[in-house]
């Protein structure tokens, strides 16, 4: 019986399994009529105001569209086109490059490179819920916070563009995120304008789904951009869209901004020893790198730079493992919801929230660091934390007498270096090699 | 003689009208009171991590009632500019105060746990523990992210200049139960409950004004004002505050808290 079952519903196994496969083949080319939006936000801000957000939701989305466009034709808003300093900050040439269906021409000049490499993960919008994120660990980076964690300037202040275009080359070590150092240079300029341009877009909405739910009673019907004032109060009208306007342009200035805010990075002392470069050196110089690496053990387990509270006295990762990151801040904390509390988390979850985790601190011993191995890009780490997440700023002297001098901060980074090398536990002199310490 | 009449009333006019426009101003007063039985706060998670918070009794602030009274703390109440535009403020308080607001790391726990600063004031993040602090400033929305390490001892500024929508909470990332949280309104008028559940906000406007009510345990939408039973639609409540004092009692029931 089973098996005539079985044998009669064999023809439409096979068709649906062949519509399954061409659909996925084909799902590349499907139009995509719209962004989705960013409703586990929204449900944060149905909780804070007790009022209902679909109507602000509905109403970003329409503003949205009418400036940065869809999936397949998206547009650099004309006010920002219009605007010496921020004209150049996205092309509208390169937008379209990496936008759209992923096709490609004889030359073999690609096109719709976002879905081609990257929606799979971060997904169309760009929240880092594509299909493959919830297996991912970590999770894929959501864009539309606009906080990037791997970059050359202070913890609040965005990336720059070379911030970003390093991420795409080099990958980030100990993620899923890799390296597409294969592509070539004009296909990675598209994805980084594109890139760029969604976190814009998604931070934009969040501005203003935040304005909606602070300054507008929406069960009143009162809107962020009311048509109907156009004709009866032009002056109110104005001064909406004034403000939507200005919303996009300070978020499109925070980027601008960031190459004048890049962290200088102090040289180390000339005679500066380095971990690897002088392991194998003259005498001297491995003497000096030994007392480097010494220095900078005590100021990984001192008062200071505090690392061992996190990292761990062993430098494994597991000192303080109970934190997130703000991505699960933004909606759990914030909304006044427990990450680990199951119940209240699901709504989130339902409206495509993927389930907290908690933010590990590194293991250092591991020797992968995801914002990049060379000792400035350590050196960046320490003395800029790590945005979005509980790493903290190291002060530097003398704007912060308790803080590290430089030369300080160059000590940790040899005994970072070193660390992948150390042994936990190190062979007292009393216990022969060949016998256990603790049988 | 002329003049000196002309001076007492001058004197005298300008007296009255100083005391018209004080007299113009309301000033509120809001007890905050439990209903039921306050839940026993619980342990925090994760001090046995650090040896010297760990040898501390650290309970959640998350919500904190007064034994004897009853009252909750830390109940913030501000001018809700959803439901009512400021048109003007009292000129006393139309400064900016000029004094830095203090946000010690002591005990293992942030003190205050509520801040309310103003745009153009700065926080001073202090270490009074022997313990290494960070203070994490990532909550913001308009405010420039900054999150810094605090070794025992030290201080640091964080100046805040631009007004937050909500409240937006402060971490330190060695010591995750650690929770400040910042009022940033871009005006005088907030208010938050001491350990009696009183606060007080001076010279208000009159009539119709809306406020919005803040906990950070509970979403309080249905009380008791002055033993009338009242819903707060929105998290926001309307009162008719007149000239003077006006004075309102608020009891919560306790299964709003979480």
């Amino acid at each position: 019986m089973n098996r005539l079952r079985n044998h009669s519903s064999g023809p439409l196994v096979i068709t649906t399994l062949i519509a399954v496969a061409v659909s996925f083949l084909s799902g590349c080319e499907v139009p995509i009529a719209s962004f989705s939006s960013n409703l586990v936000f929204a449900k944060r801000l149905e909780i804070d105001s007790g009022m209902k957000m679909e109507p602000a939701v509905n109403e970003t989305q329409s503003i949205l569209a009418e400036m940065f466009g869809t999936p397949d034709q998206p547009t650099w808003p004309k006010l920002l086109s219009e605007d010496q300093e921020l004209a150049g900050l996205v092309s509208q040439q390169r937008l379209t490059r990496a936008a759209g269906a992923v096709r490609s021409d004889q030359q073999d000049n690609h096109f719709g490179l976002f879905r081609e490499h990257c929606v799979h993960c971060h997904s169309v919008v760009g929240n880092g819920v594509g299909p493959t994120s919830s297996f991912l660990n970590p999770y894929p980076r959501d864009f539309r916070m606009g906080i990037f964690k791997f970059k050359t300037t202070p913890k609040g202040k965005k990336p720059t563009r070379e911030d970003v275009m390093r991420l795409l080359t080099e990958g980030i070590m100990g993620t899923s995120m890799p390296s597409f150092r294969l592509l070539k240079q004009d296909d990675l300029e598209a994805l980084t304008d594109y890139a760029i341009y969604l976190a814009i877009r998604g931070e934009v909405e969040r501005r203003l789904m935040m304005e909606a739910a602070s300054e507008l009673d929406l069960d009143k019907g009162e809107r962020l951009l009311d048509p109907a004032l156009k004709e009866s109060a032009p002056d109110d009208y104005q001064d909406q869209l004034r403000l939507i306007e200005e919303t996009v342009t300070k978020v499109a200035q925070s980027w601008t901004g960031a190459a004048s805010s890049v962290t200088k990075v102090e040289a180390p002392p000339a005679d500066y020893p380095l971990f690897g470069r002088d392991t194998a050196g003259s005498k001297e110089a491995q003497d000096r790198l030994g007392a480097s690496i010494a220095n900078g053990r005590s100021i990984f387990h001192g008062k200071i730079a505090n690392c061992a509270s996190c990292h761990g006295n062993t430098a494994m990762g597991d000192g303080q493992t109970n934190d997130y990151d703000d991505w699960t801040k933004d909606w759990t904390i914030l909304a006044k919801v427990d990450p680990r509390d199951k119940e209240h988390i699901q709504p989130f979850l339902d409206v495509g929230a993927l389930k907290p985790r908690n933010i590990l601190p590194r293991n250092l011993r591991s020797g992968i660091y995801r914002g990049g191995s060379q000792p400035v890009d350590l050196y960046h780490r320490i003395v800029q934390g790590i945005d979005g997440t509980p790493m903290p700023a190291v002060g530097l002297k003398p704007d912060n007498p308790q803080g590290l001098s430089t030369e300080e901060v160059w000590d940790l980074v040899n005994y970072l270096l070193s660390l992948p090398y150390e042994h936990i536990t190190q062979q007292s002199s009393q216990v022969p090699p060949y016998q256990r310490e603790n049988p | 003689m002329k003049t000196v009449f002309a001076i007492a009333f001058l004197l005298i006019a300008g007296g009255i009208s100083q005391f018209a426009c004080a007299a113009d101003w309301a000033d509120l007063k809001m007890t905050f009171v439990l209903k039921g039985t306050p839940p026993k706060p619980s342990a925090v998670v994760g001090k046995e991590r650090d040896p010297i918070c760990a040898a501390l009794p650290i309970l959640s602030e998350s919500m904190l009632i007064n034994a004897k009274n009853n009252g909750i703390q830390n109940v913030g109440f501000y001018i809700d500019t959803r439901n009512y535009k400021i048109k003007e403020i009292h000129p006393d308080l139309k400064a900016v105060p000029a004094n830095k607001v203090v946000l010690d790391n002591k005990n293992c726990v942030f003190v205050p746990h509520v801040l309310i600063v103003r745009p153009g004031q700065t926080i001073t993040a202090k270490n009074s523990d022997k313990t290494g602090h960070n203070c994490n400033f990532s909550g913001f929305f308009n405010n420039t992210a900054e999150n810094f390490a605090l070794p025992p001892g030290a201080s640091r500024d964080k100046i805040i200049d631009q007004p937050e929508r909500g409240v937006s909470p402060v971490d330190c990332g060695s010591h995750p139960w650690m929770k400040a949280y910042i009022i940033a309104q871009d005006h005088p008028y907030v208010g938050l409950s001491n350990a009696d559940g009183v606060l007080s906000i001076a010279k208000l406007p009159t009539g119709k004004v809306a406020f919005r009510v803040w906990h950070e345990n509970a979403v309080i939408d249905e009380v008791m004002l002055n033993g009338k039973k009242a819903k707060w639609d929105k998290a926001s409540l309307e009162l008719e505050l007149k000239i003077g004092m006006n004075e309102y009692k608020v009891e919560v029931d306790a299964a709003r808290f979480k």
